[in-house]
């Protein structure tokens, strides 16, 4: 379980979170929605200790706080909001994923290895291994480090934003590759989306945070049946028919 | 295959080096021919003269060139990772002027304390690094104001150096020659701290290989991967300061080598950090000799300080950076 309890951070005199609380299940996908400059960001960041915060983040019922860089990150993977520009090869990215299994100096074993091209493997980009991440696509460099969460093998994976320039098949593969890692692996995934379409394609639960308070924490179920998305973002809701099932809109 | 292509690549690099340093050994500016260089250095009987130039002389200059060579190049490896920045080098982020005027505040201070210049210069380099550490970091200032701040920090204590220069004649007889660099006149005694400093260097930062190449990646994304990125960026940056430094308390203020190596090291093996800090101070070997070899031959007998020789490569190599990143920004 990934559990956030009071979390509070503050940037001089503006609360950025006020007192945020709620909790992930195991093998759950919750989606964080909020507008822009709500703080799902800031929440993110205090996984990684990246900003100061009062409050606990806790995984496994013990505190983060009470663990070192690298025992964090055998725990929980992030998937960064702003993707560096890097020269490294898809494959050495890829590896960076085993930083918190191996020594300082980086020398992967044949596991880890092997980890990375099942890594590689699984994302669908095995043909990219060896091209520089700076020439690829801004999709294709997604899907590396999306290849890079998968490498680092956490229970726990935090994406901020995984979908921005990912075209509607590759948002599907990935949404599904990330379902797949939940059903099949027992995997906790926290994302924050911005196509509020996507949302209902992937989440167990929704966690509306609106300037730093979370307003709501919920089944998308209810969600739905509370109107939740519609009050929170001033959107209509569409209910289509498609390959006969129901999708739902929201524009 | 591609081990293969590594192992050519060391073997290459180890032979070129091997050649130059042979090249720089045996030619010089005094007419001696081979056996009269054996004869002196195995030390027979009349060839003191011969001795003398062989082993006074040539060979701590190329062990000088050799330690600068790799001490600037695992300084400037350092820092363009950490920092994120191909410009950051010693030279450019004003670390070598800090470690300058810390030694001509010990020489002008305490002269009789001579030995202590590789600390003072360590601590002159890691206050400088410190300073634009801060900049970049409390007021998120961007790659090129680090660049910028540097230079504001070389300009100041430069000032700094030649302030203290005219106070005291002594030190301005040899400040000229420091502000250049080179190795004139530096014996075995000068070079034997500063190389145990920067093979430790060396070690640590190989060490730290995999930590500093996550570090390349951006402050969030190396957190996220396990690397405790204040720890590991103070580490580098001290390691990085003592490397410079160690070089400058004995060839003076030389410039370039810490910005040029690193990109050579990094088209010759690649992005691999572990691999640039092994390969780089075998390049910079290679061109600190070369360049201290040219300047000593080619207008023999009078010599050009390895300092000119080196800005004469580096300040075209320079433009050819910054043009290089203008078109890629432009594309």
């Amino acid at each position: 379980m990934l559990e956030f309890q009071n979390i509070t951070v503050t940037l001089g005199n503006k609360k950025i979170l006020d007192n945020v609380s709620f909790s992930i299940q195991k093998g759950r996908i919750c989606v964080l929605l909020g507008k822009n400059g709500s703080g799902k960001s800031t929440l993110i960041n205090t996984v990684t200790n990246a900003v100061k915060y009062k409050g606990n983040v806790r995984i496994f019922d013990e505190s983060l706080r009470d663990f070192s860089a690298r025992g964090r990150a055998k725990l929980v993977s992030v998937f960064p909001q702003i993707l560096p520009e890097t020269s490294f090869t898809v494959k050495e990215l890829v590896s960076f994923g085993r930083n918190p299994y191996v020594s300082s100096m980086g020398m992967l074993s044949l596991y880890d290895r092997r980890s990375v091209a099942e890594a590689i493997d699984r994302v669908g980009i095995s043909d990219l291994s060896d091209r520089t991440v700076l020439n690829l696509s801004g999709g294709e460099r997604q899907k590396a480090f999306f290849a890079m969460m998968l490498a680092q093998d956490t229970p726990f994976m935090i994406l901020d934003e995984p979908s921005t320039y990912l075209d509607s098949v590759s948002k599907r593969e990935l949404y599904s590759l990330v379902k797949t890692c939940t059903a099949e692996y027992g995997k906790t995934v926290l994302i924050v989306l911005h196509d509020l379409s996507d949302v209902l394609e992937i989440a167990d639960d929704i966690a509306v945070i609106d300037a730093g308070k979370l307003t709501f924490f919920g089944e998308v179920k209810k969600a739905l049946d509370d109107q939740i998305i519609e009050k929170t973002f001033s959107v209509r809701r569409f209910d289509c028919s498609e390959n006969g099932g129901k999708r739902i809109f929201f524009a | 295959m591609k081990n293969k292509r590594a192992s050519i690549i060391y073997i290459v690099l180890f032979a070129v080096f091997a050649g130059v340093s042979v090249l720089s050994f045996f030619c010089g500016s005094a007419d001696l021919t081979f056996p009269q260089m054996l004869s002196g250095i195995l030390g027979r009987e009349g060839y003191k003269f011969e001795r003398i130039i062989m082993l006074s002389i040539r060979l701590p200059r190329l062990i000088a060139a050799i330690v600068a060579g790799a001490g600037l190049s695992i300084s400037g490896v350092i820092l363009q990772s950490v920092m994120g920045n191909p410009l950051a080098s010693p030279n450019t982020i004003g670390v070598n002027a800090g470690a300058g005027l810390a030694i001509v505040i010990c020489l002008t201070a305490f002269p009789a304390f001579s030995a202590f210049l590789p600390f003072a210069a360590f601590f002159g380099a890691f206050f400088t690094a410190l300073i634009i550490l801060f900049i970049s970091r409390t007021l998120g200032a961007g790659k090129t104001t680090v660049i910028l701040a540097g230079i504001a920090c070389t300009s100041l204590f430069g000032a700094g150096i030649s302030f203290l220069s005219i106070l005291d004649t002594d030190v301005l007889s040899t400040y000229s020659a420091f502000s250049v660099g080179g190795f004139s006149g530096v014996a075995l005694s000068d070079i034997a701290l500063p190389a145990i400093l920067v093979a430790v260097c060396f070690f640590i930062s190989v060490l730290l290989s995999g930590r500093v190449a996550a570090l390349s990646l951006g402050d969030a994304v190396a957190a996220s991967l396990g690397v405790n990125v204040r720890c590991v960026r103070m580490v580098c940056i001290v390691i990085a300061s003592m490397s410079a430094a160690a070089v400058v308390s004995f060839s003076g203020l030389l410039g370039f080598v810490g910005l040029i190596v690193p990109h050579i090291a990094r088209k010759i093996v690649g992005e691999n950090i572990l691999k640039q800090l092994t390969a780089a101070p075998i390049v910079g070997g290679i061109i600190v000799i070369l360049s201290d070899f040219l300047g000593r031959s080619l207008f023999s007998p009078s010599e050009i300080s390895v300092g000119i020789i080196m800005s004469f490569i580096g300040a075209p190599f320079f433009f050819f950076i910054l043009f290089r990143r203008r078109k890629k920004t432009d594309a």
